[in-house]
């Protein structure tokens, strides 16, 4: 046949296609970095938590700028992303720390959390602070000449601050329609300002707080001006912070600009932040190594595979893995069903190996304990912990096991009639581990136990929980904002708690609770909270699985940044920061 | 003609507004509260009060009975008033509108890979039958067939990261501003899309292409004595690229809606990605205007293939 002869155009085609797909690929390729001229410090992955202060230590002086051991170069913009897109700018609604590494920079507190030391409280805004004896009045000093950003058209651009803008900002803290925080800081019975000394802020409590300051300090308690009213923080970002505002497109990046008039003169160093959008992890994973960012978010972690793949393919790449302020807990419904019956929840802390869940699930790094952070002084003695929640050898598993189908047996539950539970995961990957985890540990009860995972997307998910329509969870998880204990109870567990799904309610443990928020004296609080952890061991609403660490990385040319905050909210203004544009790494 | 146009849209704007009806009717089944989703991450043990839940549910009017909701939104999508969006607030048109140059870029541009590489491969896949580049295309065919464009994609990724550590830029650079950038990011993932439209074209191609080789005028043609490249290019191509366009034209309206996947694999702030996100946050406006703007742009494309068919194909007569 004739028609099969090729003729030299034809022939060429898939030739010129290659090379030309060739060529482009090549031109997209950045040019080959040269090999660094110094050898950036090896970066070990931590394999254990290390210890964090129990309590914040309060530093009454004006903060020191760490001194680089290089020197600080201005200019560059920094690239970093947050994970999902904005609902709004609302950083005391929407608290969630996508909403605080991105609108974090403009704003500053009274005081804040250091940014090169763990659990040190530095003054911000405020000079200093006085206490009174009776640990009911705090007042504040603030900086005299701060000024707001001078943003076009936006109520109190560029004003100076005062007295009235922080009664403004922390009023709305505390006022629940307008803060999903203000629980913290029910003790504020009110706060005052005095015309003459506009520089002075009179906080009165109605009982002591140990954590107010702590609380005062975090980063969604930044000053607005008080000519802005509450509802226009939603679309409005001004604040006095080292960073200025710029605008946030959807689904894209939010870009805030250096403030060149900043209160602390010499900072911030870098012209701008563009916090990018990516609603998935492994997505802004491959970017960081791409050297698309600069950083990676507190909101979309490293896990600790990530870590050793950065550290084979990037050594270069700095990565911490600090023990965070997060735990992963299950949980049933208590008013119906299996749950109810104490047996079965003492069967369930029973037979999940802890320290297994640790080596897998959290790849060998993090901790488990009960409901305080183990790496603390809150936390009950190690000894007594284990007698709850197993050792750390797993040596008592075989043990714990054999209780378990003995007390599963004495609530009615054999071979033949399994208890069969249903429980609710959330399919991202960090939640699927622990319902999956437990899954599998309950099939070492020889067929005593049959959990059936029901996998739900986000919204599905909130709406079961939000339902009470659930017979168990199997992906319950909390962040605390400080190391403060009352914090880590006073969601969950305290009768008319928001996020107390489970539906405990126990008089005895509210009025420890209570007792909590207003004890000042460390000795004293550290036996309440030890009782209330047994307490919590005791009547089981629901079961600690473990404690998380997780990974941030950032490239060698990102300076004078140190993961310090076990939180994620409380460092994130950037402003000590810089970028070495010299490195030869630096993308350009 | 006339008739027939006025028919077919008619019938297209009841087939869009089936869509939307349908879509209004799941959304509402599928468990999922958006003004939840909106105002917590209950995940990481965050709580809302019921009064703020409330509000919200107010503002978005979903207090309302279902079949008030749906005539209030029946009647705002005439003057096309989609609504707010639950997560964030903006106009659902303004935002759609904002995110659809990207989406069509790679539409556009998957459909030029599609043409200028399905079907030269085709054609060669159909003049050299039997021989090892026949295999080759259909071995290229088959797997644009068999991979869906999310694997693709993933592919894409994987061998750009590994091998030249480099990923499209993350800022959107329009054609008309640089052209270059342009192509550069959207390369890539447009390709991803195309690569299981060449499939579909080359085997399109070459299938017809092979049917009319064997046809009497097409042997009358070679008996005459003409070139082999005057009977391909201008007897058989012309006639075999018929049923090719119809596939082509269908293509190109399900690339519109087809970016959801890839657009959420390179992290492109399109209207897939938009849907893609919305579908996860219960976004009901959203969803409701994303899938009425792709029935839209399918019906319309379909349309277009009709018309185009007849006005290449004289045979065809509209009526």
């Amino acid at each position: 046949m004739h028609y099969r002869k090729a003729r030299p155009w034809l022939r060429l085609f898939p030739l010129t296609a290659l090379l030309g797909a060739l060529a482009l690929l090549m031109a997209c390729r950045p040019a080959a970095a040269p090999t660094p001229t110094r050898a950036p410090a090896a970066t070990p992955i931590p394999t254990a938590p290390a210890p964090i202060e129990a309590t914040p230590v309060i530093r009454i002086a004006t903060p020191t700028p760490t001194p680089a051991a290089e020197r600080p170069q201005y200019g560059g913009i920094f690239r970093t992303h947050a994970g999902d897109d904005l609902v709004h700018f609302d950083q005391m609604i929407q608290t969630t720390v996508r909403t605080q590494q991105r609108v974090g920079p403009s704003y500053n507190r009274l005081m804040r959390f250091s940014f090169f030391e763990v659990g040190v409280i530095e003054p911000d805004l405020a000079e200093r602070f006085e206490v009174s004896r009776d640990g009911l009045t705090y007042t504040f000093y603030l900086r005299p000449g701060v000024k707001f950003h001078e943003i076009p058209g936006v109520p109190g651009s560029g004003t100076d601050l005062d007295c009235p803008d922080v009664k403004h900002s922390l009023d709305k803290y505390r006022n629940p329609d307008y803060s999903k925080r203000a629980g913290d800081v029910t003790a504020i019975s009110s706060i005052e300002c005095n015309p003459a000394e506009p520089l002075k802020v009179v906080i009165k409590l109605k009982a002591p707080d140990a954590a107010i300051v702590a609380k005062l300090s975090a980063g969604w308690a930044g000053i607005i001006p008080s000519e802005l009213p509450w509802e226009r923080m939603q679309d409005t970002v001004i604040g006095t912070g080292p960073y200025i505002w710029q605008g946030y497109t959807k689904g894209q990046k939010s870009v805030s600009k250096k403030n060149p008039n900043y209160w602390r003169k010499g900072l911030p160093y870098m012209d701008e932040i563009h916090n990018f959008v990516f609603p998935r992890e492994e997505v802004a994973f491959a970017a960081f190594r791409a050297k698309q960012l600069d950083m990676n978010s507190y909101m979309q972690y490293i896990y600790p595979s990530e870590a050793k793949i950065l550290k084979e393919q990037h050594p270069e790449v700095i990565v911490s893995l600090p023990p965070r302020l997060w735990w992963h807990y299950v949980y049933g419904n208590l008013k119906s069903g299996p749950w109810s019956d104490i047996r079965v929840r003492q069967a369930f802390n029973l037979f999940i190996d802890r320290p297994k869940a640790v080596e897998i699930l959290g790849e060998g790094v993090g901790d488990y304990g009960a409901w305080q952070p183990p790496w603390t002084k809150w936390s009950l003695p190690r000894s007594e912990l284990e007698t709850f929640v197993g050792k750390k050898d797993s040596s008592d598993m075989p043990a714990r096991r054999e209780r378990a189908i003995k007390l599963l047996q004495e609530a009615g539950y054999s071979t033949s009639k399994p208890l069969k539970m249903v429980v609710d995961a959330l399919n991202t990957r960090e939640s699927m581990l622990t319902p999956t985890y437990m899954q599998d540990e309950a099939k070492k009860l020889g067929g005593l136990v049959e959990l059936t995972l029901n996998p739900l997307d986000r919204a599905a998910w909130n709406d079961r929980l939000e339902k009470r329509a659930f017979e168990m969870q199997g992906s319950g998880s909390a962040v605390a904002p400080l190391i403060e204990p009352s914090l880590f109870y006073g969601n969950y567990f305290p009768c008319n708690a928001p996020a107390n799904y489970m539906g405990y309610c126990d008089p005895e443990f509210d009025k420890m609770f209570t007792q909590l928020l207003s004890e000042l004296d460390e000795a004293k609080r550290q036996q309440l909270v030890w009782q209330m952890e047994r307490k919590l061991l005791t009547d089981l609403p629901a079961i600690p699985v473990r404690w998380v660490a997780e990974g941030m990385a950032w490239w060698p040319w990102v300076k004078n940044f140190k993961d310090v905050d076990p939180a994620y909210y409380n460092n994130v203004t950037m402003e000590e920061v810089w970028l070495d544009r010299t490195h030869p790494g630096y993308p350009r | 003609m006339r008739a027939f146009l006025i028919r077919r849209l008619l019938l297209g704007i009841l087939t869009v507004y089936g869509v939307a009806t349908l879509t209004f009717i799941l959304m509402r089944i599928v468990p999922g509260d958006p003004a939840l989703i909106a105002l917590a991450d209950p995940s990481r043990g965050e709580a809302v009060p019921k009064a703020q839940l409330e509000a919200k549910r107010r503002e978005l009017g979903l207090d309302k009975p279902l079949a008030q909701q749906y005539i209030t939104w029946l009647a705002n999508s005439i003057r096309f008033n989609f609504g707010k969006s639950s997560w964030g607030g903006g106009d659902v048109v303004d935002e759609y509108l904002r995110r659809l140059p990207l989406s069509l870029n790679m539409a556009i541009l998957a459909f030029i890979m599609t043409v200028l590489v399905g079907i030269p491969l085709g054609i060669l896949s159909a003049i050299k039958q039997d021989t090892p580049l026949d295999y080759i295309a259909r071995i290229i065919a088959i797997s644009g067939l068999s991979m869906p464009s999310f694997w693709v994609a993933i592919l894409i990724i994987v061998v750009l990261l590994r091998v030249f550590s480099w990923l499209p830029s993350l800022d959107y650079v329009p054609f008309w501003e640089n052209p270059l950038r342009n192509l550069t990011q959207l390369f890539f993932p447009s390709f991803a899309v195309a690569f299981g439209f060449i499939g579909v074209v080359t085997r399109m191609t070459r299938s017809s292409l092979l049917e009319v080789l064997r046809e009497d005028y097409i042997r009358t043609a070679w008996s005459k004595g003409l070139r082999e490249r005057t009977i391909i290019l201008r007897h058989a191509l012309r006639n075999a690229l018929l049923p090719v366009i119809t596939v082509l034209g269908l293509q190109f309206g399900f690339a519109i809606g087809g970016l959801v996947v890839v657009e959420a694999a390179f992290n492109l702030p399109g209207a897939g990605r938009f849907l893609f996100e919305a579908t996860l946050r219960r976004d009901y406006n959203v969803i409701q205007a994303s899938l009425f703007a792709i029935a839209l742009f399918v019906t319309l494309a379909n349309l277009l293939v009709d018309v185009l068919y007849a006005w290449l194909n004289p045979r065809v007569r509209l009526e």
